[in-house]
Order: structure tokens, then C-alpha cells, then sequence
């Protein structure tokens, strides 16, 4: 293993990025020891997408404002200055033109853990052979119109190390355990549980629904101990109470833990905030996430999120 | 000092095109179907050598200057035209007086080809962009003047057996899903059959060419299917009149120890895709195939038992 090490505020991670390893020391040794860089950066590398989905956040038309070269130099840049990973997310990231090949420089002349969350429907054989080795992890999000069973058993035969990001919506809570059991049954080890984040107050649990939903997430904790782990996004924040944590962090880590950069070059604290700072090298990000650290701690006002009252759902009902 | 070790990587969250055109003639169709074609044809090889980065010179955009059609940037590249399919050429037919311009993979396609039907004399009679589901073809077959009517008395029952026949051209392009479904109409000559295509360019070509060679005029309309899981021609079945020689629906039961060697078998006897099987069998029973010939349902079946299989074969007619 190779670590890298990041300091925290009076703490300090190392980290492997080929085999996700994460060792977390903190104590009164560790008291000096303050964060100077974001630990992960989320790419919205393009807004474009072969999907349409109806509770999808972004701006389908909104042409991406990067090429992989500049990509590069930023991430490049940020890796430099201490970031551990980027996620690359969109749109759909695979419709990015020079996607792998991106990924490939990344990994080969970065040290940066290069993720990539995805439909999975432009994924084939000859693709994801020229991504293995150079990708930390593939999450595959699942969808209704994105015939998942059929790229799980494609990242199973090749030997892909994968994760399902799956959105729980009121219709998908009554039969979430099937659903997730099946999960593993096909083959995948890792499925985290998201929120979702937005207007429409029909696709927001209940109260009563997140109450059902911690006890059934607690209910597979210890049904698939051993065999894998369901996860919880950040966004659910207290909702979840009753689900055993490994960490006692504080907050969802938007803006400060990790920060998204946008297809037009935008900083922003997370995928659903309203406020962006445009940004154009990793010296700009740098400056934004020194010198923006109050505004990126602000709540969004995108219904969902955790530093809201009440997650904003009241004003939705 | 506490030490805490963990695995975990930090993670973010995240069709087919058809348009048909209705022309003011057979005539017109076909010339307009040409030049299409040629089009693409020029243009999905100028981005391949050329790029997508400046498209102000490409085939598309010439043959937008030359008949006066709107021109962006956009509709030459990245959303407005496939970039990652085996083929990123959309392919073009002529049906009758109608031309159908289709991508099996790709976002959108540019709103050209609408506009080319209006600058001449037609009218876009249906667009599918950005469709998940099967497209379905519903094809009508007539016979239209009183000459041609006694034509078409004549030719509808050798055209209901080009339909129902077990190897007939149809069968090479129908997809396994829902089996053809057809109907003929009560006020004189006229048939109207449902259809998926497994590929649909090669599929409404094939049926005109069935149609030209009857006599029949031809008209196609096409739409997505609501879903996969229901028979978008419900309202057609049962054919009538029934095919001459019975079809068979083939069913696993079980799939027998040898699950890798079944699907390859499978794959093999009935030309579907591995990942696809993968799905199907996770449900047992599974119909694989509908409505197939008994020769083709019997052949397919002996091969499958042999890898140990449980294999039924269950009477549909479509």
C-alpha cells in the first residue's frame, strides 16, 4: 500500500487509493494539525446525458465548458495541492468525450483515486477493460430505464470493483430489502442509500417513511454483516438515527470535506446547492474554499438538505 | 491517540430517435430518402475523420446552406447526432410516399431532417426522441381504386400468408419480444399487422418490398411502446385469420446445473444476448421466445434439452 496523508483539523487521514484504505488518527498529539485542502473533489465533468430522468437536478442543455486537457491541469493542480480523489459524475461522465483517457492520465500521472458514477448504459467490455486498474471504484446508479442486471453481471465478468447508488423514493420502500438482497445476490457488495434532493414534494420521504426506512437499513446492517455494506448519503443526516455509524463526524462535510466542480466551471458546496463561484484553475478553488469557507457552509435552499430545518420539507407539505 | 481504519472511496451521484415523414408522393419519398442517406453517409464519416470540433464546414451543414434549412452548430454533433454505437450512422427508408429516419442509440438527431420534410411539400407525421421501449411498427396494407381492389381480393390471402408464413422475410428482422400480430379490415381489401422490429430500418423496408410486391399501398405508423413487459398489440390478437401452420412460444422451465453452457446454447439457437438471458432467467419459468414456426420452436428446444434444460413448447398462434 501507498498512503497518502491529508491533515485534518487535529487529526490526520491516510489514505491508499488502490485499495480505498482509510486510517483516521486524532487525539491531543494531533492538536496542531489544521485542513488546508478539500479531501475530495466531485466532477460534473458534462451535463450531458442519455437519460432522462425526472428527478435529475441538472441542466440537460448546459454544453460543458471543459476539455479533458484543461480537466487535467485543474485536477492536476488540486492534486498537488493535497486532494485525494475525484468522483466524476455528470450528466453522464462517459459521454464526455476522451472520458478514458482522462481517466488513464489521471491515475498514471496523478495520485489522485479516480471514481466515476455512472448509468452504466455506454459501458461495454472494451471500455470498462480500459478502465480497470485506473479506477478506484465504478458507482453504477440504478434507475428504473437503465437495465442495471444487465451491467451488474457486465462489471461482475469483468472484475470491476463496484457500488450501487440507489435513490430511495417512497415507491421503492416497500420492497427495498428485495431489492438490495437481489443486489447482492447478483453479485454487487456495496449499495449506498440517497436521498433525494429537490422540489417535488411527491419523491420526499415521510417522517413516518424515514422512521421505516432507518429500521430497515438497521434490519440489513445486520443481515448482510460479513457480505457487504449498505451505506446512507450524507444528505440524510439525522433522519437516520436508529442506523449504526462508524464515524461521529459532524455535518454532511459540503464545501469543506468535498466541494463540486461543475460542466461550467463553477465551484460548488454540493450537487443541490444554489451557490456557485466561478473558478478556472486550482489556485481559484483553493481561494473560493479558504476564503468562501461561511457561504459553503450555508444551507441550500434545495429542498433535501441537511442543514435545513426540518430538511425544508415543511414548506414543501 | 485513536486510531480508526475504514475502506471507502468518496463517490457523487448522477434512446433510439425515429421521425417520419409523410411526402406528397412515392416519388418524392424516395428522393428524399437518397439524398438523406447520401448525407449521412458524408457526414458521419466527415466527424470521424474531421472531429467535432469545428462541424461550420461539414456535409450537414452544406446541405443545410443548399436547401435553405436552419443550421446550429449543435445539430451536428455531441447531443444531435450518435457518437457511441457500433454504427453512429442513422439509417433512412422509404415506405410508400413516407421516409423513416432512425438511430437505434444516440440522444436526439437534428431537427433538419423535420424541416426537410416541410421545404418539400410534406409534413413530420411522428417523432420518437429519446426512446427507452420498443418502437412499434404498425403497418397499414391497401388496396385503393376499384381496379385495384379485385387486385387486392386476389393478393390479401397470399399476403396474410407472407405474414404468417414460418420463413417469411418478416421472421429475419422481428424481434423476440412480442410476436407479429395482424388484423384484415371489414370494408374491402385491407390488412393491418403490429410489429417490433428487431431492426426497424431493415424491417419497414422489408415490408415495403412485401407491399410493392402485392400491389398494396403502404402506410407505417410508428410509436415507443409504454413498456417491455405488455403486448403492445393486444388490440390485434388474435391474428385473423390464424397463421396456416401452428407457432409455439418456447419455455424454460428449468435451466438446468450448466447455467454457462445453457445461455451460450441459447445464444447459439436463438440469437439473443447474453447479458440479456441473464435477466430472463433470474425468474423461472421464462418465456424466451414468442410465436416461433414448429420447426424453428422444435429445433431450439431439442438443442436446449441437451444441456439438461426443462424446455416447453406452448401453443401461440400471435
Amino acid at each position: 500500500m501507498a498512503f497518502r496523508s491529508l491533515p485534518l483539523d487535529s487529526a490526520l487521514l491516510l489514505f491508499d487509493r488502490e485499495t480505498g484504505t482509510n486510517m483516521l488518527f486524532d487525539g491531543p498529539e494531533l492538536a496542531h494539525l489544521r485542513m488546508r485542502v478539500p479531501r475530495s473533489v466531485m466532477f460534473g465533468i458534462t451535463n450531458k446525458c442519455n437519460l432522462a430522468c425526472a428527478f435529475c437536478s441538472r441542466d440537460l442543455d448546459a454544453e460543458s465548458a471543459w476539455t479533458a486537457d484543461e480537466a487535467f491541469a485543474m485536477l492536476a493542480g488540486l492534486a498537488d495541492a493535497g486532494v485525494l480523489e475525484v468522483a466524476f459524475g455528470g450528466g453522464e461522465p462517459l459521454a464526455f468525450r476522451g472520458f478514458e483517457s482522462l481517466v488513464s492520465r489521471l491515475h498514471d500521472e496523478t495520485p489522485l483515486a479516480v471514481h466515476v458514477t455512472t448509468n452504466g448504459l455506454l459501458l461495454t467490455p472494451e471500455r470498462l477493460q480500459t478502465l480497470r486498474g485506473k479506477l478506484g471504484e465504478l458507482r453504477l446508479s440504478l434507475y428504473d430505464n437503465n437495465a442495471w442486471r444487465r451491467t451488474i453481471a457486465l462489471l461482475v465478468d469483468e472484475q470491476m470493483r463496484f457500488g450501487i447508488n440507489l435513490l430511495v423514493l417512497p415507491e421503492r420502500l416497500a420492497a427495498l430489502e428485495t431489492l438490495v438482497l437481489e443486489l447482492f445476490a447478483l453479485g454487487c457488495r456495496d449499495v449506498l442509500l440517497l436521498s433525494y434532493n429537490g422540489p417535488d414534494p411527491a419523491l420526499h420521504l415521510s417522517p413516518a417513511q424515514s422512521a421505516d426506512l432507518a429500521n430497515r437499513v438497521a434490519t440489513l446492517h445486520r443481515a448482510l454483516r460479513g457480505r457487504g455494506r449498505v451505506s446512507l448519503s450524507v444528505c440524510w443526516g439525522d433522519r437516520m438515527a436508529p442506523v449504526p455509524q462508524y464515524l461521529d463526524r459532524q455535518g454532511c462535510g459540503a464545501g469543506r470535506d468535498f466541494i463540486v466542480l461543475t460542466s461550467d466551471k463553477r465551484l460548488m458546496p454540493c450537487s443541490f446547492h444554489h451557490l456557485s463561484f466561478p473558478v478556472r484553475t486550482a489556485a481559484d478553488v483553493l481561494a473560493v474554499w479558504n476564503g468562501h469557507a461561511g457561504e459553503l457552509a450555508a444551507p441550500s435552499t434545495v429542498p433535501g438538505c441537511a442543514r435545513l430545518a426540518d430538511y425544508g420539507l415543511e414548506r414543501l407539505a | 491517540m485513536r486510531v480508526r481504519i475504514w475502506n471507502a472511496y468518496a463517490s457523487n451521484n448522477s434512446g433510439s430517435y425515429t421521425i417520419v415523414g409523410s411526402l406528397p408522393s412515392q416519388e418524392i419519398a424516395r428522393e428524399v430518402a437518397a439524398e438523406l442517406a447520401a448525407m449521412i453517409e458524408a457526414h458521419t464519416a466527415w466527424l470521424e475523420a474531421e472531429g467535432a470540433d469545428d462541424v461550420s464546414g461539414s456535409p450537414l451543414a452544406a446541405f443545410c446552406n443548399a436547401h435553405g434549412l436552419t443550421w446550429s452548430d449543435s445539430d451536428a454533433m455531441g447531443d444531435g447526432w450518435p457518437e457511441y454505437s457500433d454504427d453512429d450512422r442513422p439509417r433512412v427508408a422509404a415506405v410508400g410516399s413516407q421516409v423513416v429516419v432512425h438511430h437505434e442509440y444516440t440522444l436526439s438527431l437534428p431537427s433538419v431532417f423535420g424541416e426537410y420534410f416541410y421545404k418539400r411539400g410534406g409534413r413530420v407525421q411522428n417523432e420518437e426522441e429519446h426512446a427507452h421501449h420498443p418502437i412499434v411498427t404498425i403497418a397499414t396494407l391497401w388496396w385503393w381504386t376499384k381496379e385495384q381492389h379485385a387486385q387486392g381480393e386476389i393478393e390479401l390471402p397470399r399476403l396474410v400468408e407472407a405474414f404468417a408464413a414460418p420463413d417469411e422475410v418478416l421472421v429475419q428482422f422481428q424481434a423476440t419480444t412480442w410476436p407479429t400480430a395482424w388484423r384484415v379490415g371489414d370494408h374491402g381489401p385491407m390488412l393491418t399487422a403490429g410489429i417490433v422490429f428487431a431492426n426497424l430500418i431493415d424491417g419497414v423496408a422489408a415490408l415495403n418490398e412485401i407491399a410493392r410486391k402485392h400491389g398494396a399501398q403502404i402506410q407505417v405508423r410508428l410509436y415507443e411502446a409504454p413498456s417491455d413487459e405488455h403486448d403492445p398489440f393486444s388490440h390485434l390478437r388474435p391474428s385473423s385469420p390464424p397463421p396456416g401452420v401452428p407457432r409455439f412460444d418456447l419455455v424454460v422451465v428449468g435451466a438446468g446445473d450448466n447455467r454457462p453452457r445453457f445461455i451460450a446454447m441459447v445464444s447459439e439457437a436463438l440469437g439473443l444476448q447474453e447479458w440479456d438471458l441473464r435477466q430472463q432467467l433470474l425468474k423461472l419459468p421464462c418465456t424466451l421466445a414468442r410465436s416461433l414456426s414448429a420447426p424453428r420452436a422444435e429445433g431450439a428446444a431439442a438443442l436446449l434439452r441437451r444441456t439438461g434444460a426443462v424446455i416447453e413448447l406452448v401453443r401461440n398462434d400471435g
